[in-house]
């Protein structure tokens, strides 16, 4: 007898950073370490349940750019050459340690990873994991949906229709070249919903998408099973809400499993805590130092000297924490189910690269976790939304409320005062494409060129990332010239094509480094749908 | 930034980045304290940044962690990057942030600027806060040289509107008005949940035993929520 549902909903996602320019650029290392640390992983992951015979079904949606950056093949091979460097700095790492108890087996660890990392990228997915992805998808594995084409933070463009209209319609487009599927589904990025986008996903067709708790809990009527059911907007697009428990059990530093003591410490890199001597080949240009994802530390007590990380202690953990969670989700089921005419549904959204870069041992807790699910499933089946929607098609209808999963519940990350100034530009922008659209609405040759290219400006300098690192702090310049590079880019385009001056060699030089969405057509732009 | 990073910069930069983050060094420290000074200044830094982040924000910030900043010196490129400061129109535009806080940017386009302020009976340039239901309004005196405010709008689930006008001969002078925003709800809605506002999506309804008659609807959302809560 069903108790309950259970949906995991991984979001992974980068903004599109290339910097062909540049022989080497620290912030592409966002890209590469995801790589290695996640999607690597997950893909191993989910090709041992395959191997074994363990049904699994989960939700992954794959941002549009990082579905490019993915796919772009200088950001493939620059990947290699990554791998390369690292695999070199383990072995000298195997070197240093040596005769070392503590650290030489984790040295040795890390040189075994990068080996097989390299031989599963280069070998078996032939760089191309979006097709491994795909692959998935088609032995129904995984349910790909998308999510906005530059991860725009959606409330902060209501203002400008077309903007919100374009994102998603880039964003279709952009997965069916990836995947060859349409998807059913959409990622908000950052759960950020205004009431009213979901005119956008019904125009492209999108049936689903996901939203924060309150997004549900405060609609303009009382959701009747919380976020224990979907429920359905005027316009029929259904909405699932995050259930709070199951964040807080693997988000949460603190309270949740990744912050406990055997696990690997995240901020404890050898990046930076060797001499400079010693990581030769990684170091950047004029040294800078990165994070090179060798970290021998666990993360042990707040306080006083870390242990060194140690590897069974901590998957054996993974398996505890795999257990208390299904444990806890059917807990939960149970004290559900008699108040519903229907089983809950739990809903457990998380961005994927936690799971691996934030959360060393995220991946084997997720393959630990779906070797338990697959076993109870009698109780607690594992669902995408797509297989709920297809079992339970009566959702309550309500209008839900303006949220995201940022701080507070609103739109205080990315409208505030480091990055308030963004939002006058990508206003003006927005609308100045638009008038571009009708006052040229078939071009050829060299201006179609460039209005394509005022397109993709556009949409690289929506990406939230930009806004959301503007205010966490983490490398706020880079963020800061980005915006500004999109800025000035559009503003060019957008002028000469008005005067009638295209550029050309500049144009290409541009089209060459930001490539994104080759196929993008600014005749799109204010289209309700194609 | 890294105490080797420090350690190459002149002791004139370094006090000068302390000052530039809020720190106040004594002016006879010499280079290293100046450098345990500002690592700790970063190190704090870090923390207060971090602790008003909440989970998924502090998850994502990780996934921004690359490595060293550049030095300030070499970063200073984007100021190459010509943007334009404003777009020289009359226009404002509310942007709704959380329940009760919107900011809101404008602008007045050069040659009305200088007729408002030609126009003998000026006195004040101001926002007015026009909450919809019920009509009710407020004026906020802002100056020339402002361009954006954060406003504070009483109401969550509200409709506002914001004019941008001034006070001429004690009268309200309308430049521009913006768009119209709903606050978000901060609270369960009162209306309680219907039995016949729901929606089949696609399949077939008689699959389905509907609602259970047993139930008070009214009572079941708190229920859930309570469930919620344990």
């Amino acid at each position: 007898m069903i108790r309950g549902y259970l949906a995991l909903v991984l979001h992974s996602h980068l903004p599109f950073v290339r910097h062909p320019e540049a022989e080497r650029f620290l912030e592409e290392n966002w890209l590469y370490e995801a790589i290695t640390e996640t999607y690597l992983p997950l893909l191993a992951v989910f090709e041992r349940l395959e191997r074994d015979g363990v049904p699994f079904r989960l939700t992954l949606s794959v941002s549009p750019s990082l579905a490019e950056m993915l796919g772009d093949p200088l950001l493939q091979s620059r990947y290699l050459s990554h791998l390369e460097r690292l695999q070199e700095l383990a072995e000298r790492e195997v070197n240093r340690t040596w005769g070392d108890a503590r650290l030489s087996g984790l040295a040795r660890m890390y040189l075994e990873r990068f080996r097989a990392c390299r031989e599963a990228y280069e070998g078996k997915y032939q760089r191309n994991l979006l097709a491994a992805l795909a692959g998935l998808e088609q032995r129904g594995h995984l349910e790909l949906i998308t999510s906005c084409a530059s991860h725009s933070f959606l409330p902060t463009l209501s203002l400008v229709p077309h903007a919100v209209r374009s994102q998603v319609a880039v964003a279709v487009r952009s997965h069916i070249r990836h995947f060859g599927g349409y998807p059913r589904g959409f990622w908000l990025p950052e759960c950020g919903y205004y009431p009213g986008v979901e005119e956008f996903l019904r125009e492209q067709d999108l049936h689903y998408t996901f939203l924060e708790t309150h997004g549900l809990l405060y609609a303009d009527r009382r959701p009747r099973y919380g976020v224990y059911a979907p429920v359905a907007c005027p316009n029929k697009v259904a909405v699932f809400g995050r259930d709070p428990d199951s964040a807080r059990a693997v988000w949460s530093s603190e309270e949740g499993y990744p912050g406990d003591p055997v696990y690997r410490e995240f901020y404890r890199d050898i990046g930076f805590e060797l001499p400079l001597e010693d990581l030769g080949p990684f170091l950047y240009d004029g040294g800078l130092r990165a994070h090179t994802g060798i970290k021998y530390w666990a993360i042990t007590a707040a306080e006083g000297d870390k242990a060194p990380y140690q590897r069974e202690a901590a998957l054996k953990k993974c398996e505890e924490h795999a257990e208390q969670f299904v444990r806890d989700r059917l807990h939960q089921a149970e004290r559900l189910r008699p108040h519903m005419d229907r089983p809950p549904l739990i809903v457990c959204p998380y961005d994927a690269e936690l799971f691996g870069h934030w959360w060393f041992e995220g991946p084997e807790w997720i393959e630990a976790l779906l070797r338990r699910l697959a076993r109870s499933a009698e109780k607690l089946r594992m669902v995408t939304a797509s297989d709920y929607l297809e079992a339970h098609s009566e959702l309550q209808v309500l209008q839900p409320c303006f949220s995201s999963w940022g701080n507070k519940g609103y739109a205080e990350v990315w409208l505030e005062s480091s990055n308030d100034w963004i939002y006058r530009h990508l206003h003006k922008q927005a609308e100045r494409m638009q008038d571009l659209a009708r006052r040229f609405p078939n071009e050829k040759g060299l201006r179609r060129r460039a209005l394509n290219q005022a397109f993709r400006e556009l949409l690289l300098a929506q990406a939230s990332d930009w806004a959301f690192i503007m205010k966490t702090g983490t490398t706020v310049p880079y963020a800061v010239k980005r915006t500004r590079e999109h800025i000035h880019n559009f503003t060019r385009i957008f002028e000469t094509v008005m005067e009638n001056e295209i550029e050309q060699e500049w144009l290409l030089g541009l089209e060459a480094r930001n490539n994104i969405f080759p196929e993008i057509d600014y005749r799109l732009f204010g289209k309700a749908s194609t | 930034m890294t105490r080797e990073r420090l350690r190459i910069m002149p002791l004139a930069e370094l006090a000068t980045l302390a000052r530039s983050n809020g720190l106040e060094p004594a002016d006879d420290l010499g280079a290293e304290e100046l450098i345990e000074l500002l690592l700790e200044g970063y190190q704090e830094m870090r923390q207060e940044r971090e602790e008003g982040n909440n989970p998924s924000v502090r998850v994502e910030e990780a996934k921004f962690e690359a490595g060293e900043e550049e030095p300030p010196a070499a970063g200073a490129g984007a100021e190459n990057l010509s943007i334009p400061q404003r777009y020289n129109e009359t226009r404002v535009v509310l942007m709704a942030r959380d329940p009760h806080w919107a900011y809101a940017y404008w602008d007045v386009e050069d040659a009305q600027a200088a007729r408002t302020r030609r126009d003998s009976g000026f006195e004040q340039l101001v926002l007015r806060v026009q909450d919809l239901q019920p009509a009710s309004s407020f004026d906020i005196p802002i100056q020339w040289s402002d361009s954006s405010w954060y406003i504070y709008l009483p109401n969550q689930d509200a409709d506002y509107v914001l004019e941008l006008g001034y006070l001429a001969s004690g009268r309200f002078r309308l430049l521009a008005r913006s768009n119209q925003v709903r606050t978000p709800r901060e609270g369960i809605s009162g209306e309680a949940p219907e039995e016949s506002e729901s929606l089949f999506l696609g399949g077939s309804p008689e699959a389905f035993a509907g609602p259970s008659s047993a139930m008070s609807s009214e009572a079941i959302p708190q229920r859930i929520l309570s469930a919620m809560r344990e």
